[in-house]
């Protein structure tokens, strides 16, 4: 027959004595690990969802500038991880302006399409594209992380600026 | 630097993430958690070495981890309750033939672990030739015949 729940005879305490058991610290053990368990439930679901990152239903967000410029981006982001920027300028704009340090924050790996121009300007790096044919000329800038911490970054095109907010995890 | 920190961050994890999994998961290693281990080890090792492929990191994570180790042993062999915080203390599963149920689904160990640490250890068969049956900080089983423990009682 099974021993009760939780049951302390003497000859138990006596036995766990012998062995070194402590079943009050034990217990305390035990009720932490099972904390610690859903902590872990919590980040499995949290990195899933895109809380930290690499893609999942949370991870996008998008900003709209006053005078149309839009950017599709991840607020969360790893380093070393190449993270996506899709910007749509606003219309007549051809050019995009990544104000410093943002090209320090975040090394540029590809653009599309490729710029016509691309040059240093005042506080920041100018990229000059063809101009849309009827519409609005829409750049995807593919990029990495390489600074962890909390950054904004501004990008100014056609006059229209937008301020993105990306927490960068080590 | 950056190599020190990142090998600390990951050794401090590792310890943390292992404690709370808690000892059931290494108590007898099966093929799958030899795999997990070894995938456990491919994921870890950007995050240790980052993109430096040097056998200077190399060296230099390792020494760190080894010396981490070493100072943690020291910690726990002077300070008993570091000793009981990161390695945990014994604990009773089996008393005189009497499975402790709540001590036993606690620890993740059921009647089926025990009985074959028995047959491995001690040849015993049966629950009722159990004097004792203690999962160990290291994870084991161990198993003292009925019969070792009314002598060791007695004497």
């Amino acid at each position: 027959m099974a021993a009760e729940d939780g049951a302390t005879t003497p000859a138990l305490d006596r036995a766990r004595r012998l062995v070194g058991d402590d079943l009050q610290a034990q217990r305390r053990v035990w009720r932490l690990q099972r904390l610690g368990w859903a902590g872990m439930i919590v980040v499995v679901a949290a990195s899933a969802a895109g809380l930290f990152g690499a893609g999942g239903p949370l991870a996008g967000v998008s900003t709209r500038g006053a005078t149309g410029l839009a950017v599709d981006y991840e607020a969360v982001v790893r380093r070393s991880r190449a993270t996506t920027w899709t910007i749509a300028l606003p219309p007549g704009a051809d050019t995009l302006v990544l104000a410093d340090p943002a090209t320090d924050l975040f090394q540029p790996r590809l653009v599309l399409p490729r710029p016509i121009d691309e040059r240093r300007v005042d506080g920041g790096l100018a990229m000059t594209f063809h101009p849309a044919a009827g519409g609005r000329p829409s750049v995807q800038l593919s990029l990495t992380p390489s600074a962890p911490g909390w950054h904004a970054v501004r990008l100014s095109a056609g006059g229209s600026s937008t301020l993105l907010h990306i927490a960068t995890l080590p | 630097m950056d190599t020190v920190l990142r090998a600390a961050a990951v050794y401090l994890v590792l310890l943390l993430l292992f404690r709370i999994a808690g000892r059931r998961s290494l108590y007898q290693i099966t093929t799958f958690d030899l795999v997990l281990l070894l995938v456990i080890g491919e994921a870890t090792q950007p995050a240790l070495l980052g993109d430096d492929l040097s056998v200077t990191t190399a060296v230099i994570a390792i020494t760190t981890l080894l010396t981490l180790d070493i100072v943690f042993s020291l910690v726990k062999r002077d300070v008993p309750v570091a000793d009981r915080v990161l390695d945990g203390r014994p604990t009773l599963l089996v008393l005189r033939g009497q499975p402790l149920d709540r001590e036993m689904r606690m620890a993740r160990i059921d009647l089926a672990d025990i009985l074959q640490a028995a047959r491995e250890r001690q040849g015993i068969v049966r629950i009722e030739d159990i004097g004792m049956a203690v999962l160990e900080v290291g994870g084991a089983i161990s198993v003292i015949p009925r019969g070792h423990l009314d002598a060791a009682i007695r004497a």
